[in-house]
């Protein structure tokens, strides 16, 4: 099988690289033939690449790859990008005939479901002052399911309904997008406004020009970014780059949680976007003469009536559960902690410097005390430039993904108390 | 009958029409049709346009020129044109008045008493929207109209914009006709949906539809002759005498002006179609081209299918520009939409792309570009340190000297080693009998227990009322604090608004609730305590900002009105709960 063009994706990711470890057995057979000339063959033979471990699989090279990739993506990050953390995110999946496909086991919907459910959970963990809502399409009408909100156990109860429901008809890029529309334009302007669609019917049945709702969705600030399932579409390239977003397709399942777990980080704000002072109001849990009353949150279902929940500072309401908006006077309730966990876009982590292992002199990895062993697996060694504290590749990517800060410089009595500018 | 109170405007006025053997004229308005007798100033026959059921003319061999409207309860009214000036111009009359009659038929049916039913719709869907009616309308908290403005508007919002459904490209395709073994005869499956979608394709089709349902014949017998006309079987019965054959001839009509359009396009390359392709012998393989529509029978097919294809594109077009129109319409109510000449005013989406434009699009690609940096803002931090720390008080700026250090360590190390309990001089007996008793009451009264009986649950009506109180008393209270803060004079006078529904809330519902509560229920007072503290907060912010407010602007701008409600109010909230209560100035 031959790969007649290989694409450079814009975010200098090398997508050929995964397509050719997944064809690894054709590919062999094609080395063998000794009549193949060079400039025959359109591609590198990275095939050569891969090795298998001791087990003889080869998923442990393909995650590999992924991760040098996912680390070139985050050396391209600069550090001094002003974020747009408060962020108002509509998640548009798209429930059409399409999605009935098993290119994805066990079917697309599925695959796609089980891995926004695991999108949601981080998404609120990693934002937590920002909301979530969900919009589906199918049979040429869109349908909101969940509104905007900091609570994730509504939008995670809707995917569990989700699952259920059987995929028909096709979707509809300009209502889907009408109906994020009405709910997004009437949000601050500080906010940050996004859409997400994950889109994969290749085509969409639209009641009039898309061109239009396309006009007011630039003017309302809104950055919509597609993840396809299937083939590239003019349609949704058009899309994103007039608004500022994203465009890319899925290979494989791994690949398409990679690039739906893209969107948890925080995009660069517009230049549009206002800065100004919030409202946001501390509710302490332990309150010395609180009054029993009921949450406002579960009125439907009766909660009952005590005190145990944060009263908000400036109405009273009671509310169970935080990060919340106030229902009565509308401020926003959030704890320290939260705030403080959008710290890492303040003073991100500095990236490590790569050395080879025969320039540095230590022997074990400071954070995992791994002797590191001479060899294709320890070629290179991160070293933190503050501390001087030299890391394994896993330990650094894990450091720079989830831990953000760097336990050379948080265990070095000197480094931690004076702050350095970084 | 006598005309309504309210002036309606006369559409059309016909005289010298006769009705019963007399002589007078008819008369045409928006929502009914009349007759009046010549000398009389009152109408002898009125008829609301949703009554009809439908009119009738008289034949044209007939010497009598008749117009027979004929209404659902079969009663019936004959109208006889007699103009004196002859009978062409009363056939021309009767023919102006019946088509007149036929839109105004249509459109007032079209809008049926839709809002009430469209209120109580809402209503049933929601059973949420239905309590708070119920809790608020009925006890003239707040009225009716400001019900449905306020609070049934932002339910609407949260539903949804109304959605419109396109065109699917093979809407045609998916009516399968199933052939019934026995009889030969062919069934199809009609939809609303396929029907809606048939009318958006081809306009034509639902002018006929308009005319010939349900007057002429069924629903039934149109869709089967639409089945067996051009629009979907390929041989045409061209003897009998077809519905569709004008819209056959309307379609060529709009097909032959597209294709002119889209021949003389020089940015089109259509050489292949029209000329006959060489035969290029291409490895052994001979290529034969046929110049396109050389079999007659392909011809009229292909055609047909692009046909529906491009009416299916315009379908989409065109109801984006009604959409345009409908917003520039409602912008000037009166009428501006349409430009004197008569055509309507060409948007961006109208406006063809100049060549130019066009060939620069074509040249244009992605990849050969430069990739160009979006301007990213950056991030700019002061004072560092107020995000790692915070604030601290100031620093003790003298220091001990080392050596002072050592020694008090010392000291410090060898007391705390020495040191031994000594409880009896830790505190004085009357202060520690003072915290023995604040403990013990704090713990009686207890911060998580309900108390409210012996059980320590609510009953359950009880807790559901109070879940209904507490909603609607939540509706209230969020439109209060949606008006801070007030900036404009609509939201001032809002504001001024909420606080008195907000009072006679108070007055209606939470007194009454907490009187019931403690007589049969038997509980103690303190179940509404947070609620009324709820309401006393956004008493004392609305005072503080009245107070702020009075201050700057001159006596003239004082609302006196809601002066003696507050005072009432708020000698009634101290009255009814004088207990201390603790007052958090907001």
């Amino acid at each position: 099988m031959r790969v007649d063009w290989v694409r450079q994706g814009r975010e200098g990711y090398c997508i050929d690289e995964i397509i050719h470890c997944n064809h690894f057995t054709t590919m062999i057979q094609e080395e063998d033939d000794p009549k193949e000339y060079r400039w025959e063959s359109g591609y590198e033979k990275t095939w050569e690449a891969l090795q298998e471990d001791e087990s003889g699989r080869l998923e442990p090279s393909v995650t590999e790859m992924i991760q040098r990739a996912k680390r070139r993506k985050l050396l391209e990050r600069e550090a001094s990008v002003r974020l747009g953390i408060m962020r108002h995110v509509y998640v548009i999946l798209d429930l059409s005939q399409a999605m009935n496909e098993q290119d994805l086991k066990p079917t697309r919907q599925i695959c796609t479901l089980k891995i926004l459910d695991d999108f949601i959970k981080e998404f609120h963990d990693q934002n937590p002052i920002s909301q979530l809502g969900i919009i589906t399409t199918q049979n040429k009408m869109a349908k909101r399911h969940s509104d905007l909100s900091n609570n994730p156990q509504r939008h995670l109860d809707c995917i569990k309904k989700m699952h259920k429901m059987p995929c028909k008809g096709e979707p509809s890029l300009q209502n889907s997008l009408e109906v994020a529309l009405s709910s997004l334009k009437h949000l601050p302007p500080h906010t940050s406004r996004e859409v997400l669609i994950i889109f994969a019917a290749l085509t969409s049945c639209d009641p009039g020009e898309v061109g239009a709702t396309l006009q007011k969705v630039k003017e309302g600030n809104i950055r919509v970014s597609v993840v396809g399932l299937a083939a590239e579409l003019h349609v949704c390239r058009e899309i994103t780059k007039e608004t500022g977003g994203s465009y890319s397709i899925s290979i494989n399942d791994l690949h398409l949680k990679q690039l739906i777990d893209e969107h948890l980080e925080p995009p660069p704000a517009s230049v549009k976007m206002d800065h100004t002072l919030i409202k946001v109001g501390f509710p302490h849990q332990v309150n010395a003469d609180a009054k029993p009353a009921l949450c406002m949150c579960h009125l439907d279902d009766l909660p009952p009536l005590n005190t145990q929940g944060y009263y908000c500072p400036q109405c009273t309401a009671k509310y169970c559960d935080l990060p919340a908006e106030c229902r009565v006077c509308g401020l926003m309730l959030v704890t320290a902690p939260h705030l403080a966990r959008s710290y890492r876009h303040l003073f991100p982590l500095k990236h490590y410097s790569e050395i080879p292992l025969e320039e540095s002199s230590a022997k074990l990895c400071y954070g995992c005390q791994k002797i590191f062993i001479t060899g294709a697996a320890d070629k290179y060694v991160y070293k933190c430039r503050n501390c001087q504290q030299v890391f394994c590749f896993n330990c650094d990517i894990f450091l720079h993904e989830t831990v953000h800060s760097c336990p050379g410089c948080a265990s070095n009595p000197t480094l931690s108390q004076t702050p350095t500018n970084n | 009958m006598s005309m309504s109170g309210e002036r309606e405007d006369i559409l059309l006025q016909v005289n010298h029409v006769r009705y019963k053997k007399n002589n007078g004229q008819l008369y045409l308005s928006q929502t009914r049709v009349g007759w009046m007798m010549d000398e009389s100033d009152t109408f002898a026959v009125s008829v609301m346009y949703n009554d009809i059921r439908t009119q009738k003319i008289s034949p044209e061999g007939k010497p009598k020129v008749q117009l027979q409207i004929v209404l659902h309860d079969i009663s019936s009214y004959t109208f006889h044109f007699c103009n004196p000036e002859g009978r062409e111009k009363q056939v021309a009359e009767r023919n102006q008045v019946k088509e007149r009659l036929g839109q105004l038929m249509t459109q007032n049916r079209r809008q049926p008493p839709d809002e009430l039913m469209e209120k109580k719709r809402m209503l049933d869907e929601s059973e949420q929207l239905q309590q708070l009616y119920r809790a608020l309308v009925p006890t003239a908290i707040i009225s009716v109209d400001e019900f449905w403005k306020e609070i049934a508007g932002q339910y609407k919002q949260s539903l949804g914009p109304q959605l419109e459904v396109g065109v699917s490209g093979a809407f045609l395709a998916d009516v399968k006709p199933q052939t019934d073994g026995n009889n030969g005869k062919i069934q199809y499956n009609l939809t609303p949906e396929i029907m809606s979608s048939v009318f958006k394709t081809y306009p034509a089709v639902r002018k006929k539809h308009g005319e010939y349902v349900p007057h002429r014949m069924s629903e039934s017998e149109f869709w089967t002759l639409f089945f067996q006309s051009h629009y979907y079987t390929i041989h045409t019965n061209t003897r009998t005498q077809n519905v569709f054959s004008e819209c056959s001839k309307y379609d060529d009509r709009e097909w032959n002006r597209d294709v002119l359009s889209t021949q003389n396009d020089p940015l089109f390359d259509l050489n292949d179609i029209y000329e006959e392709r060489p035969l290029t012998t291409d490895s052994d393989l001979k290529i034969g081209g046929t110049k396109a529509g050389s079999n007659a029978m392909h011809a009229l097919m292909i055609k047909r299918f692009n046909q529906q294809s491009l009416n299916i594109i315009k379908a989409q077009t065109h109801s984006e520009k009604e959409k345009i129109l409908d917003e520039i319409a409602a912008k000037n109510p009166t009428g501006g939409g349409v430009v004197a000449n008569g055509q309507p005013p060409t948007t961006d989406i109208d406006q063809p792309k100049s060549k130019k434009a066009r060939i620069e699009e074509k040249l244009a690609y992605n990849d050969l570009e430069k990739s160009s940096t979006t301007e990213t803002p950056a991030l700019t931090i002061h004072q560092r340190d107020r995000y790692l720390t915070g604030p601290t008080q100031n620093t003790f700026s003298n220091s001990l000297h080392p050596d002072q250090v050592v020694r008090l360590q010392k000291q410090l190390d060898m007391s705390v080693s020495r040191w031994q309990p000594t409880l009896p001089n830790s505190q004085d007996a009357e202060s520690a009998t003072r915290a023995l008793h604040h403990f013990s009451d704090s713990c009686r009264k207890g911060r998580s227990a309900v108390g409210v009986r012996s059980g320590g649950q609510l009953p359950g009506n009880l807790h559901k009322e109070l879940g209904q109180v507490y909603s609607s008393a939540g509706e209230l209270l969020r439109h209060f604090w949606s008006c801070f803060p007030p900036r404009t004079p609509q939201l001032q006078e809002k504001l001024h608004k909420m606080h008195e529904t907000l009072c006679r809330y108070h007055n209606v519902t939470i007194r009454p609730f907490q009187e019931m509560a403690i007589n049969d229920y038997n509980c103690n007072s303190s179940i509404l305590d947070h609620l009324t503290e709820m309401f006393h907060i956004a008493n004392t912010k609305f005072e503080n900002w009245k107070a702020r407010n009075s201050r700057n602007t001159t006596p003239a701008n004082r609302v006196t009105c809601t002066e003696e409600v507050n005072k009432a109010s708020l000698m009634f909230w101290l009255d009814g709960y004088g207990s201390s209560q603790h007052i958090t100035q907001v």
